[in-house]
């Protein structure tokens, strides 16, 4: 297992590295000057000049690399041209909130989609399953800007029942919920039918057709039986959309005002604040080649048929 | 499974608990019920700042904060736009512009209790000056004799910068400088503690700022929240006085209208395209429009083809556009058609231009003069715009104004540094433009966009180069007597508008609203992040 997790760790370098250069050398290409935006329309070209060299913007472009992989080597993110603080800083203050967001948000969906589908699967081919169906397929259409507004609307506007967007001054729980409902729309769509299908496929196994001969009530047969076998693919899906949604969802974000990561980026590319970009990237690459890794560990646990090549509990080569 | 089932079912119940328990109305503290002290504000920013140290303070948003954290030595005064007392309560003028003499507010102090002195002054200003540290807007100081040898590291201190005792600065002037006085009223001119500075650090004071304005800084959380409390010693105007400001980070203004009208904001700083009416409807006590300190204009490159050298053809493509229909349309009726590049009602604006009226006869006539007949011979234009989508109407509806006179154009947008980009190195025909005042000066305006020291890169971006104009200009700039100042920047005008450098388009005019509750206000000309806090009042 040790070796296993190591070897990933090992491989996530290169795949660092690679996200690293393309991340520096398309913000190197993009137009627009971060000196220029910075000093606002009147400044006078000295005044410009200054701000390029206390940026570094002023030096050769392969010594601005040189310089931008020592300090990642070195574990630094470097410093935010606008904000004149450690990008590091400026991402660590606001991933809690972006955690937060899809975490609550993949709950959502997993509760909901995962519901759903056992209902639709357990139902096939009647109304229940119908229903799933078309309120998924609604769920992954609709835009999450536009879900956002009118969960507006209705529950802060109409109902006033919680706040319109915001993180509260502690990040209180009444502004998570509709972020959260927003942003696992689409997820909880996906979640559905992934369940549905594999219920389905599942539900067809012979194992299953035992259970029940055995006169084991249909409830712990989905509960129990079903749902882990199920659950294998349900796995990848949903650890794969909590690492995208960890990169941040710039659309809830911004509707909801709500302080996350993928703002944070977004924001620092049309102001061409580079370091944030690259950092912010690098930090978000990192966290989803851990989440990936994450999810392979979680299969074992699930289906202990499942063997990893080179996974042999005593660290032997395979 | 099971157990992991059972784990994530009570999860959910939380969270069902959770909303449950939320599910009761919100209803946000208002000043009804706190003491006066605790009087919150609620204002709305679109983004949060980079720094809200002054000497980086060049965008709205940190200025708006800024200016309630720290003074300058003037003040514009809201109403009249005149440079009035603030860390200063007194100043003379030598008769030959270019000595000023300031006598500082008895008693004035920082937040952190420290009795404020010339010196003060003289660090503030130096910090800004400084090359090191490259502030962004030096030449807020640079009319200042020996800026330009301290900024080039030859003198120790700026010599135009005096302190005969710890309440009097005296400030001489390179040459004289008529804008200086509004200058320094800007936020990059405020005073700064410098032993505050060098406790947190020059990069740190701007997340932790201390100065000595109305409010002092209590806390920020990024991407979220400011939260200022009313200063010591400055108690406001009474009963109801503003004790609490939350600047909250609201980026899309659909969501910010909707808190607005939830009652989570007490102030929103603009509205969302199309709702001036419904606004104008259903809350009409609660609507400001105000003229605006900018202009909006279509610029031409007059360095390129077809229109260098061709002012009948510049002149055709003004009297093709229906700028009153821009502006009534979508503008909703707040902004005005611009004649000339002063906004109404700053001195230098020229009452009397007629500007170009909406005429397609003369601008046929013109087409033709010019030498393209009902536009053939005429290649497409390329009109250069960034991708906002005020922005992009506008230039769909000049699009279809200009076809009308047989003119063919073609739109392109870029993301806004791209777009900037592209507009500096004169690569773009015929591009949006827009200017917004620093400060309420004709000469911020005029020199700013047409004199051919600023040509290309910085600000002239039509590369307009006319010698005649240039010397007026650098006269006016030097003139102590308003008056010849203001004939200056009109004659400046009509020759501007004759040239026909832009599509000169309209004057944004400012719109926000404001709860009603809310009394003393002032919407101020330079723009809402100049709203007077200080003076707010709730009332009953």
């Amino acid at each position: 297992m040790l070796y296993f997790i190591l070897r990933r760790l090992l491989a996530l370098l290169p795949v660092l590295w690679g996200i690293a250069t393309i991340v520096f050398a398309l913000m190197y290409v993009v137009p627009g000057d971060p000196a220029r935006l910075m000093a606002g329309q009147n400044a006078s070209a000295e005044t410009i000049e200054l701000i390029r060299v206390r940026l570094g913007l002023d030096r050769p472009v392969h010594e601005r690399y040189w310089i931008f992989l020592k300090n990642l080597a070195r574990g630094e993110l470097g410093y935010s041209y606008r904000q004149r603080r450690p990008v590091a800083g400026v991402i660590l203050e606001r991933f809690p909130a972006t955690l937060e967001l899809a975490l609550a948000a993949v709950l959502i969906a997993l509760v909901l989609g995962v519901g759903a589908g056992v209902l639709a699967a357990r139902f096939h081919g009647s109304w229940p399953d119908y229903g799933v169906m078309a309120l998924s397929l609604l769920g992954i259409s609709t835009p999450v800007f536009w879900l956002g507004l009118m969960l507006i609307v209705v529950f802060s506007v109409w109902l006033g029942w919680l706040p319109v967007g915001g993180y509260g001054e502690s990040g209180e729980m009444r502004y998570l919920i509709l972020p959260a409902l927003s942003l696992s729309a689409i997820s909880t769509g996906y979640f559905s039918r992934i369940t549905r299908s594999s219920f389905l496929e599942v539900l067809r196994g012979d194992f299953i057709l035992a259970a029940r001969a055995r006169g084991i009530p249909e409830r712990r047969i989905l509960g129990r039986h079903a749902l882990r076998n199920a659950a294998v693919p349900l796995v990848t899906v949903v650890g794969t959309n909590l690492a995208g949604l960890l990169g941040g969802a710039v659309a809830t974000e911004t509707v909801f005002a709500w302080p996350g990561i993928g703002r944070a980026i977004y924001d620092a590319i049309l102001l061409r604040d580079l370091p944030v970009v690259e950092g912010g990237v690098i930090f978000l690459a990192f966290i989803f080649v851990v989440a990936n890794l994450a999810i392979d560990l979680l299969y074992l646990w699930i289906d202990p048929r499942v063997r990893l090549p080179g996974f042999s509990g005593a660290g032997g080569e395979p | 499974m099971s157990l992991n089932l059972r784990r994530r079912l009570s999860l959910f119940a939380l969270l069902c608990l959770a909303a449950g328990a939320c599910s009761s109305r919100v209803s946000p503290e208002t000043a009804q019920n706190l003491p006066d002290s605790l009087t919150v504000f609620r204002f709305r920013i679109s983004g949060d700042p980079p720094s809200l140290d002054p000497i980086h303070s060049v965008d709205l948003v940190s200025q708006t904060v800024v200016n309630n954290i720290f003074e300058p030595l003037l003040r514009l005064d809201p109403l009249t736009g005149r440079p009035a007392g603030a860390l200063a309560d007194s100043w003379e003028i030598a008769q030959d512009g270019l000595v000023f003499r300031f006598f500082l507010r008895r008693e004035a102090r920082f937040h952190n209790g420290r009795l404020i002195t010339s010196s003060d002054v003289r660090y503030s200003f130096e910090r800004l000056l400084a090359p090191g540290l490259a502030g962004e807007r030096p030449w807020i100081l640079m009319p200042l004799a020996g800026a330009r040898a301290f900024r080039a590291g030859q003198a120790e201190h700026v010599a135009g910068i005096e302190t005969p005792s710890d309440s009097v600065v005296v400030l001489r002037l390179e040459r004289p400088f008529a804008p200086f006085l509004v200058q320094l009223s800007m936020a990059g001119a405020s005073i700064c503690p410098r032993e505050e500075i060098e406790k947190a650090g020059e990069a740190e004071f701007g997340q932790h700022p201390v100065g000595s304005g109305p409010f002092r800084f209590l806390r920020w959380q990024h991407d979220n929240r400011i939260v200022l409390e009313r200063a010591p010693g400055c108690p406001g105007p009474g009963p109801g006085a503003v004790g609490r400001v939350e600047f909250l980070v609201v980026p899309n203004i659909s969501v910010a209208l909707e808190k607005y009208r939830a009652g989570e904001l007490d102030l929103l700083d603009q509205l969302p395209p199309g709702q001036v009416a419904l606004a104008r409807k259903r809350m009409a006590g609660e609507l400001h429009i105000w003229p605006g300190l900018s202009v909006r204009y279509l610029g031409f490159n007059l360095t390129r083809p077809p229109f260098q050298g061709n002012r009948g053809l510049r002149q055709a493509f003004n009297y093709a556009v229906n700028k009153e229909a821009i502006t009534e349309v979508l503008g909703e009726g707040v902004d005005v058609v611009s004649r000339g590049a002063v906004p109404p009602g700053l001195p230098g604006c020229n009452p009397g231009l007629a500007g170009y009226p909406y005429d397609p006869e003369a601008a046929r006539r013109r087409l033709d003069e010019a030498g393209y007949p009902e536009g053939r011979g005429l290649p497409e234009i390329t009109l250069l715009y960034n991708n906002d989508a005020a922005d992009r109407r506008v230039c769909e509806f000049v699009q279809a104004c200009l076809a009308e006179i047989g003119v063919r154009v073609r739109l392109k947008s870029l993301e806004w540094a791209a777009f900037l980009a592209a507009v500096r190195a004169g690569e773009a025909e015929l591009f949006r433009g827009s200017w917004v005042g620093d400060y309420p000066d004709a000469h911020n305006f005029l020199y700013t966009l047409f004199h051919s020291s600023n040509w290309g890169d910085a600000g002239n971006y039509t590369r307009f180069a006319d010698p005649a104009v240039d010397s007026l200009l650098d006269r006016a700039a030097g003139l102590v007597d308003e008056v010849e100042r203001e004939r200056i920047y009109q004659q400046v005008e009509v020759t501007v508008s004759r040239e026909a450098p832009w599509i000169f388009l309209f004057h944004p005019g400012q719109v926000a609203l404001l709860k009603e509750r809310w009394r003393g206000a002032v919407f101020p000309a330079e723009g809402i992040w100049a709203f007077p806090l200080s003076l707010v009042y709730a009332g009953n």
